[in-house]
């Protein structure tokens, strides 16, 4: 018995030579989307413009994987909308694989089903009137391919995201995790250069997707298609992201590869959506050409990391991830040395997070023991490990 | 006369106005916000939804504005005589016994309503098939039939339940007893006013229990309330707008109904408001239009009254509590209550029911009315005679071709609007949207008297045709088609659609591939609804239909003026069979064209990776 994500990795180990039609290979990496300086406002009900996306510029280049990553209501969903054409930008220019498809100057505006990319939807958006057979073979009947070349596609498809047992189904009479394939079967059999996902992980449960993040950069390895994945779930940016692009407010807060956006946060806002971060706010006592003094609430901390220039006097706040901090229940002699009280120790599995607080404020670390509650606890961490940003 | 058909002409041409006005804001508020170079702004589509939508706007406001106005204007002069004639009817009895019936039934309607609903949805006595009947039973055996039915049960001599129940005192020793129930009474008013509100207050409060989060309860009963205590301190304050709402549905409904007050309250000496207009438009010589309209806006104030308070509450969600998630609770068990409440349930649907079909059946069959029924006599002699009698023929034939007609353009017209609604702009949408739905919350007895007073004088003469009948029942059935439209438009709308046009497919594709095939089963089962009330109309068919253009419905206002029960037995059970028969079909229809919504019954083999 051979799960479907071992039929996808397999396939993609033994290298099968691209036997498909639809699906091109493309040695060489080329700009598939770009989007420069898109805005798209909305209108609240008291009359106000709201900007969902404001002046929003993005390349992403064929095999490449882009996360938008955000909280809700931070123009993710909405920009991917504009991208698809499912809703019209009020300005900037949207290039898809060398034709523009929406331009505001040019006045070019094409519609969903003549833009060539394929989107996978929050709810799988299944025709339930279709069996999965003909819900996969779609897209297809809609480009003038012979019945024949669509059948054979459509298995071969199939077979490949581990479906082809249900194929005679209907949608609804499927499991979750199966739909989830069917929707995806359905993106990629035309092979479209761009492919857009909109939280399409949201719906499965932890398991399935881990199972189901490995498969889809598998396919994508084997494809090459150019991915605009939208989540809210950093885990998911992070594992499936070649680059993710962190969104707040409608503006670009940072375009990077995970491990830069991990240990090189742009902003404190960055900083502070992707992963834990323990965060002191206090103002600046000294400078030096390596590093500065901060006074925080725990004592002075020294940061070799500060990003922009700062002068004493200058309020700031210092941000370190607990993986970075050590807890000992005496003075670690250390540079830096915060002085907290313990409370409780929080047992994950991989780890062990100590937990100390200091006037009600809770800080996080993961290296040290558990010690009584209510006692004495110091905080080491190395100054190359301390980010500064302004308040 | 004339000079108030010219004001309403004049009138006409503003009703479609304001909707072009509101249209050219809404496409221009949208062009000031986006430049849409490449959107087709004014399809085919979007062209004819709108002519059609705004057409039949007009053929309901136009009547209106003509309702109102004839109430001040009378030969092309301001008067107030019709509302001083209408104030000298005993209007104050009038509107007392109205309110009497209507409000007496709705509490009772409520209380069986309610004890049903939450019998079946909350508890371990729960029958679904019954909860699929009950709110359908008006249709199953519609008002002007059931009406009928009551009588022949319930009259003070003739009445089936009447004679057995005599009987029976007599074997108990009483001699002279007197008549279980008087079906021409209050109390016999109220009674068939109560069976046809319950479905009504049922089909509202049902659903409000079902979504009920049941955590709710669960939490009441883990802090140690007992099942009464849950009920009164949880449940019923959490349902109690949906119990407003299906008791103001009722109040609306039942204020403007014409068909059991001409039927019993004739024989009941009890007047009625809407019986009162029929009577003063249809039986009276010469027609008395200016009390008429006088009368009508009195029902039209209450029911707007009624429509208003009762969607304040529904959007108002006070107390809305419905959980985030689909949970569903194990039901309250109710030991050995369980028995005991299913009986009554089925009891309930065999009383008010299958009693009254049987003894339509009985009477139309045998073809007498006697307490000592001739076996003997069964036969459909009664049908042959009713189907080689030329007039009540064409009747027949009337009834069935108008309402296969207008059935199908009903259905047609309102998935046409709510796809339009559904794709046009927020306040012009909404415009159409309620102007589509105006007949059901002004009463749809004014609608008629206004299209009385339109089109059957000049220049329209339309008076006594066939077509004048098409479109009322169009006009008047449309809301509720609409309402059916635009719950299936709204369970294909979103990203269904939007990933056929992310495929490739063309408008017309993405149509008929994927948003009408979802939309059939709602829009089948909508025909098959309209269909049965067309059939069953005595509102507009009693104002509009004569001696020239009869419908099954005025036949049997003009039987059960005569007092030929066994005639209108007959034409009553063909209508309940036919209606029957046709929702059941629909409802078959809809479940087997919507297959592939149901989960696969679980299979008795074993898959085969586990044998």
């Amino acid at each position: 018995m051979s799960t479907p994500q071992m039929a996808v990795l397999k396939t993609k180990a033994e290298e099968v030579p691209t036997t498909t039609p639809t699906v091109q290979a493309s040695t060489e990496s080329r700009e598939v989307l770009t989007i420069t300086n898109v805005s798209k406002f909305f209108e609240r009900a008291n009359g106000t413009t709201v900007p969902a996306v404001d002046g929003v510029s993005l390349a992403v280049r064929s095999g490449e994987f882009l996360v938008l990553l955000g909280p809700s209501g931070c123009g993710k969903t909405t920009l991917l909308r504009c991208i698809a054409g499912l809703e019209q930008p009020d300005a900037g220019r949207i290039v898809i694989d060398g034709k523009t498809v929406y331009s505001s100057v040019e006045r070019i505006e094409l519609s969903a089903q003549q833009r060539t990319l394929s989107m996978v939807f929050q709810s799988y958006a299944l025709w339930p009137n279709m069996s999965v057979f003909d819900n996969i073979a779609y897209p297809l009947r809609n480009r003038k391919i012979r019945k024949a070349q669509i059948t054979d596609d459509v298995h071969r498809i199939a077979k490949l995201v581990g479906i082809d047992e249900v194929i005679g189904q209907f949608p609804n009479h499927i499991s979750g995790g199966q739909q989830q394939r069917v929707a995806l079967a359905r993106a990629l059999v035309s092979g479209d250069a761009l492919v857009l996902f909109d939280e399409p992980l949201s719906n499965v449960d932890a398991k399935v997707r881990k199972d189901l993040r490995i498969e889809l950069t598998a396919l994508q390895n084997r494809f090459g298609f150019a991915a605009v994945y939208v989540t809210h779930d950093q885990e998911d940016a992070m594992e499936l992201g070649t680059k993710i692009a962190v969104l707040e407010k409608g503006k670009v807060a940072q375009v990077a590869s995970p491990r830069e956006v991990y240990q090189n946060p742009a902003s404190r806002y960055v900083a502070t959506f992707i992963g834990s971060t323990n965060e002191l706010e206090g103002k600046v006592v000294s400078v030096d050409a390596t590093g500065l003094y901060i006074d925080t609430p725990l004592g002075v901390i020294r940061s070799e990391r500060p990003h922009g220039g700062f002068a004493p006097g200058d309020e700031v706040v210092a941000i370190f991830r607990p993986e970075h901090g050590y807890l000992t229940p005496a003075h670690p002699g250390t540079v830096n040395a915060l002085k907290a009280t313990f409370r409780m120790e929080l047992f994950s599995g991989s780890h062990a997070e100590q937990v100390v607080t200091h006037n009600h404020k809770v800080y996080r670390v993961w290296h040290g023991q558990e010690q009584e509650h209510g006692s004495e606890a110091w905080i080491g961490v190395a100054p190359e490990k301390v980010h500064v940003f302004e308040r | 006369m004339t000079s108030t058909i010219s004001l309403s002409e004049d009138k006409s041409p503003p009703a479609g106005g304001p909707e072009t006005i509101e249209e050219q804001a809404a496409f221009n508020s949208r062009g000031r916000m986006g430049r849409k170079p490449g959107r087709k702004k004014l399809s085919p589509f979007n062209i004819i939804s709108l002519v059609v939508a705004v057409g039949f706007i007009a053929l309901t406001v136009v009547p209106l504005c003509t309702v109102l106005m004839r109430l001040f204007i009378v030969n092309g002069q301001l008067t107030l005589a019709p509302l001083q004639e209408t104030l000298e009817q005993d209007i104050l009895k009038l509107v007392g016994s109205t309110l009497i019936v209507v409000l007496s039934s709705t509490v009772f309607a409520v209380l069986i309503g309610g004890a049903l609903a939450w019998l079946n949805e909350r508890t371990d006595a729960r029958m679904g098939l019954f909860s699929d009947l009950l709110p359908m039973i008006p249709f199953l055996l519609p008002p002007v039939a059931g009406s009928v039915g009551w009588i022949l049960l319930l009259a003070p001599t003739g009445g089936y339940i009447n004679g057995a129940w005599i009987k029976m005192m007599r074997f108990f020793g009483v001699p002279e007893a007197s008549p279980l129930m008087d079906i021409y009474s209050w109390g016999g008013l109220i009674l068939v006013f109560t069976v046809y509100g319950v479905a009504f207050t049922y089909m509202m409060i049902a659903p409000a229990l079902r979504v009920l989060d049941a955590n709710l309860e669960e939490q009441s009963r883990v802090t140690g309330a007992s099942t009464m205590r849950t009920l009164f301190k949880v449940t019923l304050p959490a349902i109690l707008p949906a119990v407003a709402a299906g008791a103001l549905l009722w109040v609306w409904v039942a204020f403007a109904t014409v068909d059991i007050p001409s039927m019993i309250g004739t024989g009941a000496d009890i007047s009625m408001l809407s019986q009162r207009i029929v009577n003063l438009l249809v039986f009276s010589y010469p027609p008395k239009q200016g009390v008429a309209v006088g009368l009508s806006l009195i029902i039209s104030i209450v029911v707007l009254g009624a429509w208003l308070l009762q969607s304040n509450i529904l959007r108002s969600n006070k107390f809305a509590t419905v959980g985030g998630k689909g949970s569903r609770s194990t039901p309250m068990r109710l030991g050995k209550w369980r028995g005991v409440a299913r009986g009554a349930m089925i009891a309930y649907v065999l009383v008010t029911t299958a009693l009254p079909s049987l003894a339509l059946l009985t009477v139309a069959l045998t073809g007498s009315w006697r307490q000592n029924i001739d076996w003997g006599s069964f036969g459909f002699q009664h049908f042959e005679k009713i189907f080689k009698d030329s007039y009540a023929m064409k009747g027949l034939a009337n009834s069935f071709t108008l309402g296969i007609v207008a059935a199908t353009i009903v259905v047609v017209v309102a998935a046409l609007v709510s796809l339009y609604v559904a794709r046009s702009g927020r306040v012009f949408g909404r415009l159409i949207d309620v102007g589509i739905k105006l007949p059901a919350t002004l009463g749809a007895l004014v609608i008629v008297v206004g299209m009385v007073l339109l089109f059957t004088g000049p220049p329209f003469y339309l008076s006594g045709t066939t077509f004048l009948l098409l479109i009322a029942y169009c006009a008047l059935c449309l809301p509720n088609a609409s309402i059916s439209a635009d719950a299936a438009v709204a369970g294909v709308g979103g990203e269904l659609t939007e990933s056929s046009r992310i495929s490739g497919a063309s408008e017309s594709k993405t149509f008929f591939k994927v948003i009408l095939p979802l939309m059939i089963p709602a829009l089948v089962g909508a025909w098959a609804l309209v269909f049965v009330r067309v059939l069953s109309d005595l509102t507009a068919s009693s104002l509009l239909a004569g001696a020239n253009n009869p419908v099954i419905g005025f036949q049997m206002l003009e039987l059960s003026r005569y007092g030929s029960y066994t005639d209108l037995s007959v034409l009553a059970s063909i209508l309940a069979v036919v209606s029957t028969v046709t929702v059941l079909a629909a409802v078959w229809f809809g479940r087997w064209s919507s297959r592939w919504t149901q989960a696969p019954k679980p299979s008795r083999r074993r898959p085969v990776n586990l044998r």
